[in-house]
């Protein structure tokens, strides 16, 4: 999530790593480089880039987005494309799964088009020797003309030699001294010669370091990313390419069963298959409901129980202990003016609100939360959740990829935003950001609000709210914001056991961009409540707030705590926390203030990044939705509950 | 001319009218073939309201008389459409069952058109399980076995959407948009691929070669496949 910045522009690369998603580039990426990168099961999540150094080389290596193809375009892919494309990259290391190479060797084949040079690898042999798969490794280089590399990357096997063989590409040899010959790949007649019209059109401009002829593959299959690289050169290939071949069949998908049946003709002899063997509990929906819920009981457990109530508990005794009181009473005898001991300590300093909260309250939750998370991500299961959340999915507009970003959501609203660029269509990604912004509580929101429950009763009635909103307002959604609905089509991975390194390595780098987000934020919030008591401004906005919550038959000290939430979610629920450790609050305003305080406007990053991702006008009516209907709601609850009694 | 030649001549003449009237084929057909069909009432001249207009053109002048088309009368219509019907049919019927080479495909499927009788008509569209494209992405008109759903007929052509858990076929052919084209290209779905149904419920998933795909139902109608006998 920190390297944006670099999409669209050109990359510097000596090597690409390119494949599928979840076939395990990241693994080699991170055994080749030492640094880690993303690793996930979920098709594409890794829509960043990642870059690094070539361990005692000087060798940059950046690590593509997961694609299936050439032709078939999702965001992630038309990234890898661009990167395949516009790089010097001499070396492309096309990672496969060893059990998946009859699929995956059109890639494979359109890779050798560019020209540049191949190794292909062949990873998780392991699995695929379970599958009772064998691959004449041998046959197959002759075949393609390229160096083939058999690896196990999460065990690290083979990595090494994969090093020899790029170094051996990019320094050692050049490719004439090269014995083998590299493959001719020849499609169909009339797709050559369209080809090679198109090639002689594009012979005379000089633009990247790449095969025309791949070129004129792709512009023939209509790319529009070829397309304007040819923008401003007069190319009227246009009336060239009438695609009248034979069919109304898009000429991309022509190409690419070109291409499979090429691979095929290559594979003949070479794999081989004794058995044949699946079976899936986890897709079963008798097993499968069991599931989803114990993964979410694991999820509860990990940052509700063991982070918010346990770890958060000792922290803040700790931390009062060792920090908060020595620093007071230094201030106390150190400083002289009142102002400057308020900024830093007191009640809302700095240190002993901001530091406090990011440090104490919301690092162990979101932490434990990650780690969750990271867990059941690397075991294959989201998009197992993805299948049996679609029906419900399919109500709100949304497929059941949406899963990622709302199960994000629960950690962190804000990255969970950002994620939302998985979903395929602008569509999904407005109601679902929608629904992080008013109805899903993020991991630190929703541990203090099991800190703060009274009982078992208070969270269930608050869970039922928020789920009737999350529904009404997906529904609602659902109707009123036009667009196609989405098409729901995705790769099951194999159920696999989570490496524990890796695990920790993503919940670090998870961590770390929270932090370095999270931790200004909460500062910078300190010294906006302080300005705000200096100056008054504050009284005033508590004063104006306080006509909803008492409204809704909340003490007055409650309004500020929603002033806070709107710096960020978890602050208010951490002041909420405040108020009823000093048992300011009644059970009923307590469960109150839990669904309204969830429900509320979204923090001012997660508000920040909206504007960001889906523009002012999207957010503002967000933001004042979220607003109404947080009180609204609240309004009704407190009724329900008071007739309740 | 002997007759049969002659009812086939007229009818691949009545196809070229369909296509020009409905998909906007260019026609090029010459005067007195289009006298041959007005006279025979398949088709008729409408102005360019489409308005029926009687031959006195004439009287008001040759630019008038530039004006007006030809249009398939109701009668032309119904038989135009069924042969429309038929040859793609045939065509869908030669390149899924029978797997005949393109050219070959056209050759035998314009033949085809003008000799099945409707019985026959049905058992093929039924056995091919009511298909709505032709294997070139044109529509195939409905029949009235499609609109009943007849099912006597053993099938052997498949939605996907129709199979149960542990079925296996080979793909056929996909129809759909670019979406889910592009899908089916990621995934590694071309025709002569085997499928088998894993599940049917909360989502479809199936099995090809070594991964497992879910997917949505409204995907899953998109693609056909042949049914494999267990």
């Amino acid at each position: 999530m920190h390297c944006h910045k670099h999409h669209g522009d050109k990359i510097k690369a000596d090597v690409l790593l390119v494949g599928n998603p979840n076939v395990g580039k990241s693994v080699i990426f991170h055994a080749l480089t030492g640094k880690y990168a993303t690793v996930s099961n979920y098709p594409g999540t890794t829509v960043d880039i990642h870059i690094g150094k070539i361990k005692g080389t000087n060798l940059t290596l950046v690590d593509t987005p997961g694609m299936y193809s050439f032709f078939s375009i999702t965001e992630e892919e038309r990234i890898a494309k661009k990167i395949i494309i516009e790089s010097d990259a001499k070396v492309i290391v096309n990672v496969v799964e060893a059990k998946n190479l009859e699929r995956s060797l059109p890639l494979t084949l359109q890779l050798i088009e560019t020209c540049k040079n191949v190794i292909l690898v062949l990873n998780a042999m392991d699995e695929a020797k379970k599958f009772g798969i064998e691959i004449d490794v041998e046959r197959l280089e002759e075949r393609l003309g390229i160096p083939i590399i058999k690896t196990i990357a999460i065990k690290g096997e083979g990595i090494d030699k994969l090093r020899e063989e790029i170094l051996k590409l990019t320094i050692k040899l050049t490719r004439s001294q090269r014995e083998v010959e590299k493959i001719r790949l020849e499609l169909s007649e009339d797709i050559e010669k369209r080809i090679l019209e198109i090639e002689n059109k594009i012979v005379k401009f000089n633009i990247p370091k790449i095969s025309k002829r791949f070129l004129a593959i792709l512009l023939l299959s209509g790319d529009q990313d070829v397309e304007n690289l040819f923008k401003d050169k007069e190319l009227n290939y246009e009336d060239n390419i009438d695609i009248s071949i034979d069919t109304n069949m898009s000429i991309a998908y022509k190409i690419a069963m070109e291409y499979q049946k090429l691979a095929n003709k290559i594979l003949d002899g070479v794999i081989e298959q004794r058995k044949e063997t699946f079976n899936d509990i986890t897709l079963n929906p008798i097993f499968s409901i069991p599931m989803a819920i114990l993964a979410l009981y694991f999820i509860y457990f990990f940052a509700g129980v063991l982070g918010a109530q346990m770890v958060v508990d000792i922290f803040e005794r700790y931390f009062e202990i060792l920090i908060n009181t020595p620093l007071n009473e230094w201030l106390k005898t150190n400083i002289k003016y009142i102002w400057l001991r308020e900024l830093i300590g007191g009640e809302y300093g700095i240190i002993t609100l901001g530091i406090r909260y990011a440090v104490v309250i919301v690092l162990p939750i979101v932490f434990l939360y990650f780690i969750a998370f990271s867990i059941i991500e690397d075991s294959g299961y989201l998009p197992r959740l993805a299948v049996l959340l679609n029906g419900l999915f399919k109500r709100f507009g949304l497929s059941g990829r949406a899963v990622i970003p709302l199960m994000l959501g629960f950690g962190c609203g804000t990255m969970a935003t950002i994620v939302t660029r998985v979903l395929e269509t602008k569509r999904e990604r407005m109601i679902a950001v929608l629904l992080l912004a008013i109805a899903i509580p993020c991991s630190a929101q929703f541990g203090i609000i099991l800190g703060i429950s009274p009982d078992f009763k208070a969270i269930t009635i608050w869970a039922v709210s928020i789920f009737v909103v999350m529904l009404l307002i997906g529904s609602f959604a659902e109707r009123i914001i036009p667009g196609e609905r989405p098409i729901f089509f995705i790769e099951l991975p194999p159920l696999r056991y989570p490496s524990i390194k890796n695990v920790f390595l993503k919940t670090f780098s998870r961590m770390r961009w929270y932090f370095s987000e999270v931790l200004p934020i909460f500062i910078l919030i300190s010294i906006l409540i302080w300005i705000g008591k200096i100056t008054g401004l504050l009284q005033h906005i508590i004063k104006l707030l306080s006509i909803p919550t008492s409204a809704l038959g909340l003490p007055k000290e409650s309004a500020q705590i929603f002033l806070y939430g709107f710096f960020r979610r978890d602050y208010g629920s951490a002041g909420l926390y405040d108020l009823i450790s000093q048992g300011i609050l009644t059970y009923r305003q307590i469960i109150v203030s839990m669904v309204v305080l969830t429900l509320f406007v979204p923090c001012i990053a997660q508000l920040s990044v909206m504007i960001k991702e889906r523009g002012f006008k999207f957010s503002f009516i967000v933001f004042m939705s979220a607003l109404v209907i947080a009180f609204s709601i609240g309004f009704i609850l407190n009724s329900i509950l008071e007739i309740l009694g | 001319m002997k007759i049969k030649e002659k009812t086939e001549k007229l009818e691949n003449l009545l196809k070229e009218i369909w296509e020009h009237q409905f998909e906007n084929k260019d026609l090029n057909l010459s005067l007195s073939e289009l006298k041959e069909l007005e006279k025979e009432e398949y088709i008729e001249k409408v102005d360019k309201n489409g308005k029926r207009c009687e031959d006195n053109g004439y009287k008001h002048g040759y630019e008038l008389q530039k004006q007006y088309t030809y249009k398939l009368t109701e009668k032309g219509l119904k038989v135009a459409q069924n042969l429309i019907r038929l040859h793609r049919l045939a065509e869908r019927m030669l390149s899924d069952l029978l797997e005949t080479s393109d050219d070959e495909v056209e050759r035998s499927a314009c033949k085809f058109e003008h000799i099945i009788s409707e019985e026959v008509e049905e058992a093929i569209c039924t056995l091919l399980g009511h298909p709505t494209i032709c294997p070139h992405g044109k529509k195939i008109p409905k029949g009235k076995c499609c609109e009943r759903g007849m099912k006597e007929i053993k099938r052997m052509i498949y939605r996907l959407s129709e199979l149960k858990p542990g079925d296996v076929g080979e793909v056929k052919y996909i129809i759909g948009g670019d979406e889910i084209m592009k899908k089916a290209i990621a995934l590694g779905i071309f025709p002569g691929k085997t499928l088998r149904v894993i599940r049917v419920f909360p989502t479809f998933v199936v099995q090809i070669a070594n991964s497992q795909i879910a997917l949505d139902e409204n995907v899953a109608s998109r693609i056909y496949l042949m049914r494999h006998e267990i």
